[in-house]
């Protein structure tokens, strides 16, 4: 319960920091540059397709709920 | 509009058969290696993955604009605190109560077949929307 609750803890500031930044009234980019700013290398582009194929499998296809 | 309208459609439709299909199975891997390995073929085709690329990187330049690695800290910041509470959770054996890691908590969201294809259609999404940016960017930049 407490993880839970620091995961949407987490959640929230992630939308927090995405709307000031949308709003310009902090000078953090979006979660969209900062993902641009990452593919600006092949090597962070392959870690990225990696990570998205990664979390593809891992919910969609070996998913499973505690206690089932 | 009309390629992005019919993908859109597409990709519903798509999360919303493969919503209903059990994990585990031959065909829960092979709808989620479908997309992927066509999202890894197209961006092989647009250069995205060929090294000394210039207009792909100047792409990327240009869309993330200022961003830099001093001003991506709090994102970084948020990035680590994950990776800390994934990292404890996985300690606790990855199911423990008090603390799950995050797929043990996003588990409980793939309970329901709404639930399911929300989040199969935001993951299509995710792969697909920066790929069809590129194509269009490239597409636009030849006309």
């Amino acid at each position: 319960m407490f993880a839970t609750v620091c995961w949407l803890i987490l959640l929230a500031l992630g939308v927090l920091i995405e709307l000031l930044s949308r709003l310009e009234r902090i000078t953090t980019p979006t979660l969209n540059r900062t993902g641009a700013l990452a593919a600006r290398s092949v090597v962070g582009r392959l870690f990225l397709l990696a990570f998205w194929i990664f979390v593809g499998l891992h919910l969609f296809a070996r998913y499973t709920l505690p206690g089932h | 509009m009309k390629r992005v309208m019919f993908l859109t459609l597409l990709v519903i439709a798509y999360a919303g058969f493969a919503s209903g299909v059990k994990p585990f199975t031959t065909l829960a891997y092979v709808l989620v290696a479908l997309p992927s390995l066509a999202v890894l073929v197209m961006y092989s085709v647009q250069g995205g993955f060929t090294p000394h690329r210039d207009d792909v990187r100047n792409y990327y330049v240009g869309r993330s604009n200022d961003a830099s690695l001093a001003n991506v800290v709090p994102w970084l910041s948020l990035l680590m605190l994950a990776v800390v509470l994934e990292v404890v959770g996985l300690a606790l054996g990855g199911r423990n109560k008090t603390v799950p890691t995050l797929s043990t908590t996003v588990d409980h969201l793939l309970v329901t077949r709404e639930g399911r294809w929300l989040l199969y259609a935001l993951w299509l999404s995710v792969g697909i929307g920066p790929l069809l940016r590129l194509w269009q960017h490239r597409h636009t930049a030849r006309i």
